[in-house]
């Protein structure tokens, strides 16, 4: 690895992004940010009761892992059948709707804010660098003699 | 073959740093060659691709947000939807490697038209790359050379792959 070196060319021109994100329709953007805050919460929600364990979640549902994973990974469109048998196992909402009955009622997202991750950048017992999330308030206690077999690199405040 | 980390600058803000790299001497960065391929027959993939970096400069780079493919990232994970529109293809694959939550290297990619990127003409390299960069920073980061703590931690290194 080399040290910092000065700036080598610093033009780079990235004209199809500004054209494209210029062009994007209003209902995509929309979409892929509603996708994500489903993603966010259901690790969010994974984390809670699963101890961020997709195996434990597959054995509640019933599942293999591996159909598990499609819904735990990438922006995706998750469908209302799966967010229900996700919410059912979690015991905890993964969308919130509005109701007309309640004139004041107001659309909370049911979601924490960003940036309240901690992850751990370790090396496993075969080399690997490995990293593993939870919850800032699960980790305050947390020293670094408790994560037992592995040698941790860094801690990271997300 | 030399590899220069750069900032893009268009991307970085004050959660995710997003860097690319410029291979040798050539005269464009990875990333920006990747930005001005167009894929006429993908265009709303490339529309929900930078819509997920968009918002990943404020929700930080998530692991899940990420497909896996050995040491390497690609995003985005093409849904069912976009290959039923696709059938020729598994659609755009564009190859990074996501360090942290906030540090992603966003590299070059294609329309990948084979199950396994090793077998796909259009992306092979691209993907090989990816995990000889990853390989080389895991070494960096392990050797405590890079602090991906640091805000800049790659700005300007220059690593040999």
């Amino acid at each position: 690895m080399a040290k910092p070196m000065a700036p080598k060319t610093n033009n780079m021109k990235l004209n199809n992004y500004h054209r494209i994100v210029a062009a994007t329709p209003a209902d995509v953007k929309q979409e892929v940010s509603k996708a994500m805050d489903i993603l966010d919460r259901i690790h969010e929600l994974l984390q809670q009761k699963f101890d961020g364990k997709q195996k434990l979640l597959a054995k509640a549902l019933n599942k293999s892992e591996a159909e598990v994973s499609k819904w735990l990974n990438g922006v995706q469109n998750h469908t209302i059948k799966t967010l229900v048998k996700l919410e059912i196992v979690f015991g905890a909402p993964i969308i919130a709707v509005c109701s007309n009955d309640d004139v004041n009622a107001t659309f909370v997202q049911v979601k924490q804010p960003y940036k309240t991750g901690f992850a751990k950048m370790y090396i496993n017992n075969n080399g690997q660098l490995n990293e593993e999330v939870t919850t800032y308030s699960e980790n305050k206690n947390i020293t670094i003699s408790e994560h037992k077999n592995n040698n941790i690199k860094a801690d990271l405040y997300l | 073959m030399k590899v220069y980390f750069e900032k893009i600058t268009e991307f970085s803000g004050a959660v995710v740093d997003f860097y690319t790299v410029l291979l040798d001497d050539d005269a464009f960065y990875e990333f920006e060659k990747f930005d001005n391929t167009d894929f006429p027959e993908h265009a709303k993939e490339l529309q929900i691709m930078y819509a997920v970096i968009d918002e990943m400069q404020e929700r930080g780079a998530k692991k899940y947000y990420f497909k896996e493919e050995n040491a390497a990232n690609a995003i985005p994970i093409v849904t069912q939807h976009i290959i039923n529109a696709n059938k020729k293809d598994f659609g755009i694959r564009l190859y990074c490697i996501r360090l942290t939550d906030n540090v992603v290297i966003l590299l070059n990619g294609g329309i990948k038209t084979k199950k396994l990127p090793i077998d796909c003409p259009n992306v092979k390299q691209h993907f090989k790359n990816a995990l000889k960069i990853a390989k080389q920073l895991d070494k960096a980061i392990i050797a405590k050379e890079i602090n991906v703590q640091q805000k800049d931690c790659l700005q300007y290194y220059e690593i040999e792959i």
